[in-house]
């Protein structure tokens, strides 16, 4: 088998038509616990990482947005109190077991009238071409097979003016704390995982991919390379995390 | 630093939404304001604050990119006693804060805002049960009207005491008279100087 045709999936080298389905099975894994994992590893800053998404989306009432990967609905859900009766949120995920976890937990916070849910698969978005006036993908491009295709896809679907918020695990800024970020990711991480859900390897995995990921810099070449312009991104807990955002002119 | 900031924001929009939660008539009044985005942009400390009315809540944000309704800027301060003022109009005007923007829906806020009356019987019911939430809250409120008997009887009392027990205190009949005769001597006294001073110039005059 060449190179070419394989990919990471965390530290391994698989081939590029499996990786969707490893990923696939490591989210039915982890679906109902995933908000409480999310909590658990992140002491609950994970909110506060979105939050700062919403700020920067510019969303209004009346537009479309597009949460790729959206999980359990977090950004989508503060997203349709933002856009109202007049606009939309699409709820997109590759996994059926987080959507369906992400559409529960909308209707249950009451979200029934201006959502939608479209199982699809980021790299090759079923939209029609300047649609959207806003993109956010959170934590998801990581798991992405072609993250390059992914970003073209975004990019084609989203309006002129429009925006794209890659909100993404990044390489930290200090050495002291990556260090730390390292030990806790490789070891507190799979075991909270092992307590939680009864599954180690897919939180081992999560520390894995999170390393394999480009960095702030490298993310935002391949961003302009899609054709967003300007791209800008801001560290948070100290470049744990990096939002990304690029417009689409 | 900005994790910081976005949890303080987050933690007053929790308590503003909350507050809100158990006002409806003040609820209902902002959706007239709904998709309005208000900045607030305090200096010393340097602080920006965004609010966005949506359908349900408000949300406060640290930044924003779109455009707002209207702006307010000035001194942290003048922003603290504009919120403890009685007349918030004249209050804005006389405080120095710059307002850009629409001044009408400013003002819906700001009357919004000022008036929230908060049902803190069905706040405490919520998370006792409407028993014990209407036992507590008859408590808070016998609690609260005996202090402020309490506190109405102290003031009486400690006026009475200073006025007529202490004696620290005169009347004003008592100080007006004190003053008249006070003022009687000094007339008095001065005539008297004057009389003198007549007198040691008539022996000059004889001496000489």
């Amino acid at each position: 088998m060449s190179e070419q045709e394989t990919i990471d999936f965390g530290y391994q080298q698989v081939p590029k038509s499996e990786k969707k389905n490893k990923v696939a099975e490591v989210f039915h894994s982890v679906a109902n616990k995933y908000d409480v994992m999310n909590d658990l590893m992140s002491f609950g800053i994970h909110r506060l990482w979105k939050r700062f998404t919403i700020e920067l989306s510019a969303a209004r009432p009346g537009h479309k947005i597009l949460d790729i990967a959206g999980g359990t609905g977090d950004l989508a859900s503060a997203f349709a109190n933002i856009v109202g009766d007049q606009g939309n949120v699409v709820l997109a995920d590759i996994n059926g077991s987080m959507l369906e976890v992400g559409r529960e937990r909308m209707v249950d916070r009451g979200h029934t009238s201006n959502v939608d849910y479209i199982q699809a698969n980021a790299e090759e978005l079923p939209f029609p071409d300047n649609y959207f006036n806003c993109i956010t993908i959170a934590f998801g491009l990581r798991n992405v097979t072609d993250k390059q295709k992914a970003l073209e896809s975004m990019f084609r679907v989203l309006k002129p003016g429009g925006r794209l918020l890659v909100l993404e695990f990044s390489k930290p800024t200090s050495q002291l704390l990556s260090k730390v970020y390292d030990e806790y990711s490789f070891k507190a991480l799979p075991l909270m995982g092992k307590l939680v859900t009864d599954d180690a390897d897919s939180y081992k995995y999560l520390a894995e991919s999170i390393r394999m990921h480009p960095d702030q810099e490298t993310l935002k070449a391949m961003m302009q390379k899609a054709g967003f312009d300007p791209v800008t991104y801001h560290n948070m807990t100290g470049g744990i995390v990096a939002l990304h955002r690029g417009i689409k002119l | 630093m900005r994790t910081l900031k976005l949890a303080g924001i987050a933690a007053i929009e929790t308590l503003v939404n909350q507050a809100l939660k158990y006002d409806p008539v003040s609820k209902k009044r902002l959706e007239n304001l709904q998709g309005q985005v208000f900045g607030f942009h305090f200096q010393q400390p340097d602080l920006d604050v965004y609010l966005m009315i949506e359908t349900q809540q408000l949300r406060l944000m640290g930044q924003w990119d779109g455009d707002t309704q209207a702006e307010v800027s000035g001194l942290m301060k003048d922003f603290i006693q504009l919120a403890s003022a009685e007349d918030k109009t004249q209050a804005l005007m006389e405080f120095g804060l710059q307002v850009q923007g629409s001044t009408q829906s400013l003002s819906v806020l700001q009357s919004v805002m000022s008036s929230l009356n908060i049902d803190w019987e069905a706040a405490i019911a919520d998370v006792t049960g409407d028993v014990p939430g209407h036992l507590i809250a008859d408590g808070i409120r016998f609690l609260a009207s005996s202090a402020q008997s309490i506190i109405g009887n102290l003031d009486r009392s400690s006026r009475n005491f200073i006025k007529e027990e202490s004696g620290l205190f005169a009347h004003p009949v008592q100080a007006e008279e004190f003053s008249k005769k006070v003022a009687d001597v000094r007339f008095q006294s001065d005539r008297l100087q004057a009389r003198i001073n007549k007198l040691k110039q008539q022996m000059e005059a004889i001496q000489q």
